[in-house]
């Protein structure tokens, strides 16, 4: 969760968390491509795409830690020189401000903008006393896609001339236009430490198919509820089975104060949490989306959270599908302020065969939470897009002005059906996903121990 | 701290430094000025569009021996965006802007000498000067590099000047060769000239910066 200003995209009416509200000017919308001017209070439509962004190098909204600074990943820029493509990315951390993390054929480097200026030109420049010598002879540099938000007015086409000075392995890049220019420092940065630090390249849990969905699985804020707990893992119950072993003084008699202090706290915890987030209204909302067509905006209702911090949870249920996933983007608006907070969930199912036979992943419905809402009265908005899965939407164009695949949202074969979506959203809530948790680390230790004297007992009995 | 209600609402108004006779009211935005043992209501202010910036009234910090802590904010608004300006209230008696803008910092101080400068009599003269038209102070070089018109947004906290929502100014800036920064404004009241320099929120020390949701405040600014 975090503070941001909510606009609604005029082109395709999707809402857009703008994270650094009152700093940024220019949107590149996520659902459409559209290009939005945010410097005013009306939003306006600048240019249109067709289609939806996706693939880019850091995604929108993903945060990080570089140099012992949190940074959120706001926007990216495509750019080429004519010779090479590469992609900008712009973090932002409202304490500190703006950074670039740039990918050029594989190499990373983090951008810091001078707000000093080298002096000196041609061959070589002077900054803060060192020299650094000229790279290259200036060169058009083109700005080929845009999305996310920035703190000037970028379009697709912006051309600046630019050129670059060096010292060992920093760099110096200028780039200039007719109204300004601009210098920033470039330090490299090695793959490993960008992909850790935000979390990229990841495997996700599902195997080797892509990660589905616009965000992929870490989307940070309030993700989607997790999966399976580690119960089921033998290898891990068959560990401890060992080590209890080895740790031979444990009287019989234990037993049952351990289950019954791990009753009592998980009741004490249920009644905490009952106290604390009782649900106090619950408004829902039924919809449908059509596979591969347009984003749908469905209000689910307006929420009052009475308390300073409350959780809010929001349940989608789908109509039965195949291969198909529903990116879902909730914004709770709050009324007072206009401020937002924004959460994702994805509902998904798949089937298909391998060489295992037929497998089947996902399922028709997803809880999303909001951890901690203030207090205020909320409208809850949800964008809903449906996508197939397959062939159809994975097609990649290699165009250097298609780089992040603005495909045609309609196309494909399998385009066209419709799904109905019930969403319900409480506010309060019991934190079931916690208290299972919780029931898991309380029981797990209790039950693992009768597990092994049952294992025991039957040894004995052979 | 003494309060005086607000002539428009009714609602209590902190009385500061008489150093800072116009106030906006928290509640209306009835922009106010104090005369006196009383209030007067003057004009409108607006209410503040939400943004992320980290600085709110009585932040604090530091620089150098100067403590500061901040009394007012002005929002300017232009064709490509908007900026803040913060009045810190010094400990040195003098009055200070720091100008915040896309989370990069400007501190700047009154020098009415520089508008005496040859260079600037254009602007002195009631015009504006040239992009890139160059300045050297103090061994340093410096460069107008930023020229635009500006539209106030609203107002919060104490000010030294009156600002209603809509008063425009022209705006110049110059950056130095060395980080430093130089600033023309000119509006209705008339112009003035301000020199300081750019400088990262952590050069300033602050404390009580303001809790954004979702971030934490780095160490070094707590």
């Amino acid at each position: 969760m975090s503070a941001a200003r909510s606009v609604t995209c005029p082109n395709c009416g999707g809402t857009i968390a703008v994270k650094a509200a009152g700093y940024s000017v220019s949107v590149g919308c996520q659902h459409c491509g559209a290009l939005l001017d945010v410097a005013h209070p009306d939003v306006a439509v600048i240019e249109q795409y067709e289609g939806t962004m996706r693939e880019l190098p850091v995604p929108l909204g993903r945060r990080g830690v570089l140099f012992g600074t949190e940074w959120e990943a706001i926007g990216a820029l495509a750019r080429s020189d004519g010779d090479v493509d590469w992609t900008e990315t712009l973090l932002f951390n409202p304490y500190v401000g703006y950074r670039w993390l740039v990918l050029s054929e594989g190499e990373w480097t983090f951008g810091t903008m001078l707000i000093d200026r080298p002096s000196g030109s041609g061959g070589s420049t002077l900054w803060r006393g060192s020299r650094y010598s000229q790279d290259y002879d200036p060169a058009d540099t083109v700005t080929t896609q845009v999305v996310g938000e920035f703190y000037w007015r970028v379009r697709a086409g912006d051309t600046v001339s630019a050129t670059t000075y060096s010292r060992g392995q920093e760099l110096l890049s200028a780039e200039w236009s007719a109204d300004e220019v601009n210098w920033t420092q470039l330090i490299p940065l090695g793959a490993n430490e960008v992909e850790q630090a935000f979390g990229l390249g990841m495997p996700s849990s599902g195997g080797p198919r892509p990660s589905f969905g616009r965000r992929g699985l870490a989307q940070g804020l309030a993700a989607p509820q997790g999966g399976a707990g580690p119960a089921d893992d033998e290898g891990l119950a068959g560990k401890l089975g060992t080590s209890f072993a080895q740790a031979e003084p444990m009287a019989h008699s234990d037993l049952p104060k351990m289950f019954g202090l791990a009753f009592a706290t998980l009741m004490l915890s249920m009644l905490v949490m009952i106290g604390f987030g009782i649900s106090t209204a619950t408004v829902r909302s039924s919809t449908s989306v059509v596979v591969g067509g347009p984003e749908v905006t469905v209000t689910v209702g307006k929420i009052t959270v009475g308390r300073s911090y409350q959780p809010v949870t929001i349940e989608a249920r789908a109509s039965n599908f195949n291969n198909r996933w529903i990116d879902i983007d909730y914004t709770l608006v709050d009324r007072a302020t206009q401020r937002g907070y924004t959460a994702y969930g994805v509902v998904e199912y798949y089937t298909g065969y391998d060489s295992d036979g037929a497998w089947s992943e996902g399922d028709f419905r997803t809880t999303t939470k909001f951890s901690g809402v203030p207090r205020g009265t909320y409208d809850i908005v949800a964008d809903l897009q449906a996508h197939p899965w397959g062939s159809a939407s994975y097609s990649r164009t290699t165009s250097s002005a298609n780089a992040w695949m603005l495909g045609g949202a309609g196309a494909g074969p399998q385009a066209g059906d419709r799904i109905a979506v019930d969403l319900i959203a409480s506010a309060g809530g019991v934190m079931w996903g916690n208290l299972w948790l919780e029931l898991a680390a309380l029981l797990g230790v209790p039950l693992l121990i009768l597990w092994w004297r049952h294992q025991n007992d039957d040894d004995d009995d052979d | 701290m003494a309060e005086l209600p607000c002539p428009s609402c009714g609602a209590p108004v902190p009385v500061r430094s008489a150093a800072l006779p116009y106030v906006t009211c928290a509640y209306c935005q009835t922009l106010i000025r104090r005369h006196g043992e009383g209030l007067e209501a003057i004009g409108k202010s607006a209410v503040l569009p939400f943004d992320v910036s980290p600085i709110q009234l009585g932040t604090t910090g530091s620089f150098g021996p100067v403590r500061f802590s901040v009394a007012g904010r002005v929002r300017w608004g232009w064709n490509d965006g908007s900026w803040n300006e913060w009045l810190l209230d010094c400990s040195d008696g003098h009055q200070r802007w720091l100008a915040e803008a896309m989370g990069s910092y400007m501190l700047t101080q009154e020098h009415p000498e520089l508008l005496r400068r040859s260079e600037l009599a254009p602007f002195a003269a009631g015009g504006s000067v040239a992009r890139g038209t160059s300045l050297t102070l103090d061994a340093e070089e410096f460069e107008a590099s930023d020229i635009k018109t500006a539209r106030c947004l609203g107002s919060e906290g104490d000010l030294p000047r009156p600002t209603p929502a809509g008063a425009e100014m022209l705006s110049i800036d110059f950056r130095g060769t060395n980080g430093g920064a130089i600033s023309l404004q000119r509006d209705s009241d008339g112009a003035s000239a301000w020199i300081g320099a750019a400088l990262e929120l952590s050069q300033l020390s602050p404390k009580n910066l303001r809790q954004l949701d979702g971030w934490s405040i780095p160490a070094d600014l707590r």
